[in-house]
């Protein structure tokens, strides 16, 4: 896991707004029941999630040039945090954005960005 | 390896010196009987077990435990199908000088891992620990493992204990024992009792992001409003270890309010008195919180003041893997 290499979902937007944090922006599945709930229900075609200042650095370093091993290192040094510290809560953060399908995790030898959308191909492994 | 990368670790009366990339993975237990385990990025590296001996277990030879615990493993590995060896009274310490009159028996086993074992009896305090270094199998004996084993101490003893985990470097005295804890990543908190009075010490990191809105005086009764609703709370600024701080007073809410909730007599919170002190490092980016709750005014003692200003986090807080500075000898 550690040695593994997080990607942002390149098919989602994002952006950072005035504040420095990390917005994104995520489309409104056309699916039929979505469609036909849309029809009973006021569903936003996107809606936004905003990151918070953790949130957000963590977001930026989804690169896939990170591994989380260097993720840990990096948050334990910016915010002093004791490295089992950044460990958990970063994991923990991590598997959130994995479930959610917001990121990927490449593992060793993988190189590049997965291909938009692509979750369930071989290069991008969502854990 | 210099001196400098390595830290305390310090529960339930034992202290050691480990390598400063060596935090607690799991702790269980109590004084008299526990166990703890430290993580480095990749491995188990040691694991400390301890028990008190009573009654008739403190005459029991030191070898016919360490019989005991061998059996447990061999029928352990047996079931698990591995292979498991075992040496007795090996010689992988360069010296033992420090070892010279304790009753103690050095020994190691090889399964998964190598296992670099320490039993001894500390004499005085009645405690039997065991202490073990882990290694990959194809690692030769690192130095490391003679520098864990010798720097072994049980303070039981002592009036104060060195509660030593995650950076988090204090002394509390020995009559209050360890009640509960909560190891949350950011927030670390640890709470002792003695009879009905209580001692709760909490670390928060990450002090920018949770004052980036307010003020430590603001924020504190605003986090920890359920713990303070049965408080009336008075907060005045003080100085805490050179440090900006508040004082915190807090003595239970009128009883003619507790009549008017609708089950007046049914209320299993009791009345408690509350001093604390609440500061922030700003150097470490940390919050520290020591509270002492007691039940009747006269209970009231400097506990706190003894905690925070005698030999607690500033004199031992240190910034994430860096040396703790304890002194062998510190009281």
């Amino acid at each position: 896991m550690l040695a593994s290499r997080p990607m942002r979902n390149e098919s989602l937007e994002w952006e950072n707004n005035d504040e420095g944090e990390v917005e994104i922006h995520i489309a409104r599945q056309e699916t039929w029941k979505v469609r036909l709930l849309s029809k009973l229900f006021y569903i936003p075609k996107k809606r936004k999630i905003t990151l918070d200042e953790v949130g957000s650095e963590v977001w930026q370093l989804c690169n896939g040039r990170n591994s989380v091993g260097d993720m840990i290192e990096k948050m334990s040094e910016k915010y002093q945090l004791n490295r089992k510290e950044a460990e958990v809560s970063l994991l923990q953060y991590l598997k959130t954005l994995g479930e959610k399908r917001f990121v990927g995790f490449a593992l060793e030898g993988e190189k590049g960005p997965p291909d938009p959308g692509a979750a369930s191909g071989k290069k991008w492994i969502k854990k | 390896m210099g001196a400098e990368d390595w830290e305390n670790f310090g529960w339930q009366g034992l202290r050691l010196r480990v390598p400063a990339d060596w935090n607690l993975g799991r702790v269980d237990g109590d004084f008299d009987k526990g166990y703890a385990r430290l993580d480095d990025a990749e491995i188990v590296r040691a694991e400390i077990e301890w028990r008190q001996l009573k009654g008739r277990e403190v005459s029991v030879p030191l070898s016919d435990l360490v019989d005991r615990y061998l059996a447990g493993l061999e029928k352990k590995a047996k079931k698990a199908g591995t292979s498991f060896e075992v040496q007795r009274r090996a010689r992988f310490l360069k010296d033992k000088s420090w070892l010279e009159g304790a009753d103690y028996e050095v020994f190691t086993w090889d399964a998964d891992f190598s296992a670099f074992n320490l039993a001894l009896r500390f004499a005085d305090t009645h405690r039997v620990v065991l202490l073990r270094v882990l290694c990959h199998a194809e690692e030769k004996t690192p130095d490391f493992v003679e520098g864990v084993l010798r720097s072994l101490i049980d303070d039981a003893g002592r009036d104060q204990l060195l509660w030593s985990i995650y950076g988090l470097h204090f002394y509390m005295p020995r009559d209050y024992a360890l009640a509960g804890h909560d190891l949350k990543s950011g927030h670390i908190q640890l709470r002792f009792e003695k009879g009905k009075s209580e001692c709760r010490v909490h670390r928060l990191s990450m002090a920018r992001l949770l004052l980036k809105n307010s003020e430590l005086a603001h924020w504190y009764p605003a986090f920890f409003k359920k713990h303070l609703r049965d408080f009336q709370v008075e907060i005045s600024d003080e100085l805490v270890c050179g440090h900006g701080g508040l004082r915190v007073e807090g003595r239970p809410r009128s009883r003619w309010r507790q009549l008017l909730k609708p089950l007046p007599f049914v209320n299993p919170r009791p009345r408690l008195f509350l001093n604390s002190r609440v500061w922030h490092r700003q150097d470490l980016d940390k919050i520290g919180i020591v509270e002492h709750l007691y039940r009747k005014r006269d209970e009231a003692s400097d506990i706190v003041d003894t905690i925070v200003n005698g030999h607690f986090i500033e004199e031992t807080e240190t910034k994430p893997g860096r040396h703790a500075g304890v002194a062998a000898d510190a009281q």
